[in-house]
């Protein structure tokens, strides 16, 4: 007869800013909305939306941005009902699964959360470009302190809190919002802001990347579903519009600022952080260290949140077997998979250095928005799968779901039809992340089931008369 | 069906409680699974065929028990 185990006192995660342990009040609308805009606000995308206004200009930036907000806001809808029927932190995997099966889960989504890992890499020579401004380190080694101190906060247990996130991102917000009007202004006082706003029509498939590029901007803006556990339904729907909006505004106001820049790099130039840039021109010095420091702290936010999410997800795919069992540990202590998250952050070192020596810039901004487009018309067409929508005839919103999706599908192909010298790239990296998820979507078999471990019956009666014992 | 926990032993079984800390649905066949310690929880949460409602954190210290006592 065995031994009933014997269960480990476990203590209670602590969370940065929430101040109480174990009572959480649920978070409404407004801790949503900063959440989810603020997840998509990551430095790389100043960069992205560099690369749009350069690629179209002026007011057309403005234009593709608009349109991936609206399609993002179709999007919105279609999270929010998934969610709804499906109210899990696991997100699109759950989503996708249900409406699908688990291997073309894995197999699709996947690739995305890969090239959020990717893009880590180059998030992190953002904020080592942007440190080097504070201190005398070199951008490289900016990166590596970023990673491994996001990682030592991480491998603690501790999350930022909902305040700190909304801090985080309504302070970015604000910040560059603010100085992009001051470099319109400042364009104006030059007599030059009608030619920098109103440029000659870009051609028909750069305006077509430029839209598919503008949906890079937004990625990360449905991980609001990740809080269905802890708040209401509404809230998730109204965070994920919500966020589409605040987003929209953001980008469309700073692409504005970023067609008023002046000096600006020659091509082949490196690393260039445009939110800087406009600091410097719109600001001065002082202010360009309070928005560098601005946006280290809304990495950092972004980084922390993702790489705890990631190294659950990683840990949950070990226990399974797709991935190597080591990773399937869970310290008692601060209940983070702690080989997963040091596999984490081996990845992004990795990525660092690899987008660093290679000049992967460009080509991971590319990879990721076609993942972007191609996940989103993977969850439109989940939307209308059982158990998400009842078998029914084919009627006009079925249609237009269906527009909806190959129009996904054709702006990732436009994305990468205007790729230009970094097609190559792109290309391979989305082969690499597309050939992880299938080997892992290969070894994501049928439930595992083992047989009970056999614990009598006799002492869980025993533990009911007398829970005290 | 609920279950009342103190001092991470079982304390009551069957009466729906006042003050829920922790709610998990799933298909009856899935929770049986789990109870009987056959399959890990992360698994099906993974794909969509368990969902729960609370703090995260009663969740990963539940997530923890059932792993030690389902080890892979």
């Amino acid at each position: 007869m065995t031994q009933p185990q014997k269960i480990p006192k476990l203590k209670a995660a602590g969370t940065v800013a929430s101040g109480k342990k174990h009572a959480q009040r649920r978070p409404g609308v407004p801790a949503l909305l900063a959440a989810g805009s603020g997840t998509a606000m990551a430095s790389v995308c100043a960069i992205g939306l560099f690369h749009i206004e350069g690629l179209v200009g002026g007011m057309w930036s403005v234009a593709a941005v608009c349109i991936g907000g609206l399609i993002c806001a179709v999007l919105a809808r279609i999270f929010g009902k998934l969610s709804n029927v499906i109210p899990s932190g696991a997100g699109l995997l759950a989503f996708v699964s249900r409406g699908l099966n688990r291997r073309l889960g894995v197999a699709l989504v996947s690739p995305y959360l890969l090239m959020m890992l990717f893009l880590v890499g180059f998030e992190a020579l953002i904020v080592g470009a942007l440190l080097s401004r504070l201190a005398p380190i070199p951008t490289p080694v900016g990166a590596l302190l970023f990673l491994v101190g996001t990682w030592l906060v991480c491998r603690s247990g501790l999350q930022i809190g909902y305040r700190a996130q909304a801090f985080a991102t309504w302070t970015l917000f604000l910040s560059l919002v603010g100085l992009s009007i001051l470099a319109m202004f400042g364009a104006a006082d030059r007599g030059e802001l009608s030619t920098s706003l109103f440029t000659s029509a870009p051609s028909l498939p750069s305006f077509i990347a430029a839209v598919g590029q503008a949906l890079f901007l937004f990625m990360g803006f449905e991980l609001v579903t990740s809080h269905a556990e802890v708040a209401t339904k509404k809230a998730v729907s109204t965070s994920l519009w919500g966020s589409v909006i605040v987003l929209t505004l953001f980008y469309g106001i700073v692409s504005l600022g970023f067609s008023c820049l002046m000096n600006l790099p020659a091509q082949g130039h490196g690393l260039y952080v445009p939110q800087l840039a406009i600091a410097e021109q719109a600001g001065g010095q002082g202010v360009t260290v309070i928005v560098a420091l601005i946006c280290i702290l809304a990495s950092f936010s972004s980084f922390n949140g993702a790489l705890l999410a990631l190294s659950r997800f990683t840990y949950a795919l070990a226990v399974q077997g797709v991935l190597p069992r080591p990773l399937a540990k869970m310290d008692p202590r601060t209940l983070t998979a702690r080989a997963a998250l040091a596999t984490l952050l081996g990845l992004s070192l990795a990525f660092t250095v690899l987008v660093y020596s290679l000049s992967l810039y460009e080509a991971s901004i590319f990879s990721a928005a076609v993942a972007a487009a191609l996940v989103y018309a993977v969850a439109t067409l989940t939307a209308e799968r059982p158990p998400f929508r009842a078998a029914e005839p084919i009627g006009v919103r079925r249609v237009a779901s269906f527009a909806l999706t190959l129009g996904l599908i054709a702006l990732g192909i436009g994305v990468i039809a205007d790729a230009g010298e970094d097609r190559i790239s792109t290309l391979m990296l989305l082969a690499c992340a597309y050939g992880a998820a299938l080997y892992a979507a290969w070894r994501t078999g049928r439930p595992l089931k083992k047989a009970p471990v056999n614990v009598p019956a006799t002492s869980l009666k025993k533990t009911m008369a007398s829970p005290n014992s | 069906m609920a279950l009342q926990i103190e001092n991470g032993r079982v304390a009551k079984i069957g009466a729906e409680l006042e003050e829920v800390d922790l709610v998990i649905t799933s298909e009856k066949s899935v929770l049986l699974d789990i109870l009987e310690l056959r399959r890990d929880p992360n698994e099906p949460y993974m794909f969509g065929e368990l969902t729960i409602q609370g703090p995260e954190d009663h969740f990963m210290r539940l997530d923890y028990v059932m792993t030690v006592l389902c080890p892979v």
